[in-house]
């Protein structure tokens, strides 16, 4: 046998890269389907943990962007009984010194449409011109939200006209007044459209609310006023003053960044609270994939005893293992393969394995 | 030419120290046919440990073609066994996610040989093995695999070849094909032979035998097949000088 090739053979005496990867890719057969399926699970674990930090950072942004529209002024005033005389004189003077405020007073009511004579429980929000100062009602015709206060006109969520097959131009009764419906609403700032389907919102003129005599001592009705500050003034500043009073009076006060802080915080406790769950499904997934790759270095130990007992150094057994993505996913120190894992004492259990009935 | 000088392995054993194997020497020339044999226990395993440089000796050395091994480093000591040195196993050992064909070439891509493939299915060939080089190893019996693994052991051409216990796992005709196959081998390449075992039979193959017992070399004397060659030598040196 020894003369046998020995001419022939080419020898470089080192092997080289491509044929230590043939054997790697030839040696990891049976494991491939294996480490894809590590790969894909540490892959999608750490993906969602980023995405999960990447939506909550694009929410907050947004919210920073438009915490103003959000709550529809700087300033929100909320109560739950109608505003007292002494609240609408503050008002006032604060008209006049350029702070001009709009109301809404929100109660739940039974709507009806005359010509299909079909009746739904609605949320009624009077509001009175000027709202809302940041951001924009659309509307289905668009741009029709200005008309508005124009008249005893109703603008509805599209799911009230099918519930009462009513159309644009038919009549809306609600308590004792009649609205014309004029148009529906496609978007209202700061007012998430899941309310809608609690039940859908009717927009009215505030100065037609006395009409439907709905609201009495004791009605369960929200008011708000929302402020519109100067340019540039900082809100919980200018309200400071106020403040001690107002609640006093029962009045519960928000500024934008209040209000923009709670969403934050909102956003970022669910994010944090995602985070956690991710990083708790990634680490037992971690878990599951290190005692998986444990498990198969334990199996591949007597292959690297026997590569090393046929020649191959500590470098070529590492690039062996190396390059096979498994070795990417072996974070846990125990899996990792180094120089100590290929020495000789696994050699040496190979021969201590094979021959261990001998001696 | 394979030298072994005042081996001697000893391993922790509480607070003392348990000694597996006593100033053992002896030497062995390229080409012989050697066994090692002894009771369980008795250091075999140790001994062929030391010589193929997979183990240190406590004290003593083990020289390899003029290259002491226990000066040798890990990496360098797997050099050399890459070079000079085959190994067969009582359990084959061989890799079972890669094909007959592929497990001979392991040793030669390890080398850097660029013909691999074709050397591989040439040894495979040498062993009657020419017709299996794509299957596994656990499609093949225990016989054949032992082939794989002596066309693997031989592929790099050793200058020595360790066989531990080579046909311990294998039936008594088919131990006989491996032992046959071994001594044409040796003949062929002139490489040393070194194999423990526990069969006396196989033992006698040997042109020499050492035995072993408690870790000492009680015997060394020439086997049947030293005393078979040295009585042809000897008619063959009669009929010449006639």
């Amino acid at each position: 046998m020894r003369g046998r090739g020995t001419s022939g053979s080419a020898v470089s005496g080192t092997a080289t890269s491509g044929m230590l990867l043939r054997l790697a890719w030839r040696e990891s057969r049976t494991a491939r389907r294996r480490l894809l399926l590590y790969m894909s699970s540490i892959s999608l674990g750490v993906a969602a943990l980023v995405a999960i930090d990447s939506f909550s950072a694009n929410v907050q942004e947004s919210i920073r962007e438009q915490s103003r529209a959000l709550l529809g002024g700087d300033v929100k005033l909320r109560a739950r009984q109608g505003f007292s005389p002494a609240l609408d004189t503050l008002l006032d003077s604060l008209a006049r010194r350029a702070v001009p405020s709009a109301k809404v007073v929100s109660f739940a009511s039974m709507a009806s449409a005359t010509r299909s004579q079909g009746t739904r429980l609605a949320q009624v929000r009077a509001v009175s011109p000027g709202y809302p100062y940041y951001g924009e009602v659309t509307t289905d015709p668009a741009g029709a939200w200005a008309s508005l206060q124009d008249g005893p006109n109703a603008f509805v969520d599209p799911s009230l006209l099918i519930a009462l097959d009513a159309t644009i131009g038919d009549t809306l009764v609600i308590g004792f007044a009649r609205f014309v419906i004029r148009a529906s609403l496609l978007d209202v700032p700061g007012d998430p459209g899941i309310a809608a389907t609690i039940g859908p919102r009717i927009f009215i003129p505030d100065r037609f609310l006395a009409e439907t005599q709905l609201l009495g001592l004791g009605s369960r009705a929200d008011y708000e006023v929302v402020l519109r500050l100067p340019e540039g003034t900082a809100s919980p500043k200018w309200i400071a003053p106020l403040r001690p009073r107002l609640e006093a009076a029962g009045v519960r006060v928000q500024t934008v960044v209040e209000n923009e802080l709670d969403l934050t915080n909102a956003i970022s406790q669910l994010a944090r609270f995602l985070s956690v769950v991710g990083l708790i499904a990634l680490l037992l997934g971690g878990i599951g994939v290190a005692s998986g790759v444990s498990a198969f270095v334990q199996r591949k130990i007597d292959t690297v005893a026997v590569l090393r007992c046929l020649g191959a150094s500590s470098a070529q057994v590492l690039v062996i293992y190396l390059c096979r993505p498994v070795r990417w996913a072996s974070w846990v120190p125990r899996s990792v393969p180094c120089s100590a894992w290929a020495s000789s004492s696994h050699c040496h259990k190979c021969w201590e394995a094979s021959s261990r009935s001998t001696s | 030419m394979l030298a072994a000088r005042d081996l001697t392995k000893e391993y922790p054993s509480g607070s003392t120290r348990l000694a597996v194997l006593r100033d053992v020497s002896f030497d062995i020339p390229q080409g012989a046919f050697v066994s090692i044999v002894g009771p369980s226990g008795s250091g075999k395993t140790t001994l062929l440990g030391l010589l193929a440089g997979l183990d240190l000796p406590s004290r003593g050395s083990v020289t390899l073609d003029g290259a002491d091994l226990t000066r040798l480093d890990e990496d360098a000591r797997a050099k050399l066994r890459g070079q000079k040195v085959g190994f067969i196993f009582q359990s084959f050992q061989l890799i079972p996610t890669l094909t007959a064909a592929e497990n001979v070439q392991v040793p030669l891509e390890l080398r850097g040989e660029s013909d691999a493939a074709e050397r591989a299915r040439e040894l495979l060939a040498r062993v009657g093995l020419g017709d299996r080089t794509g299957h596994f190893p656990n499609q093949l019996s225990g016989g054949e695999q032992q082939r794989v693994a002596i066309a693997r052991a031989f592929a790099n051409q050793p200058r020595i070849l360790f066989a531990d216990e080579p046909t311990g796992n294998l039936d008594g005709a088919t131990g006989a094909r491996i032992v046959e196959l071994l001594d044409e081998l040796n003949r062929e390449s002139g490489a040393t032979i070194v194999i423990v075992t526990h069969d006396l039979g196989l033992a006698e193959h040997a042109q020499r035998v050492i035995r072993l017992l408690d870790g000492v070399v009680v015997e060394d004397r020439p086997g049947r097949g030293g005393a078979a060659i040295a009585a042809h030598n000897a008619v063959s040196d009669a009929a010449a000088s006639r």
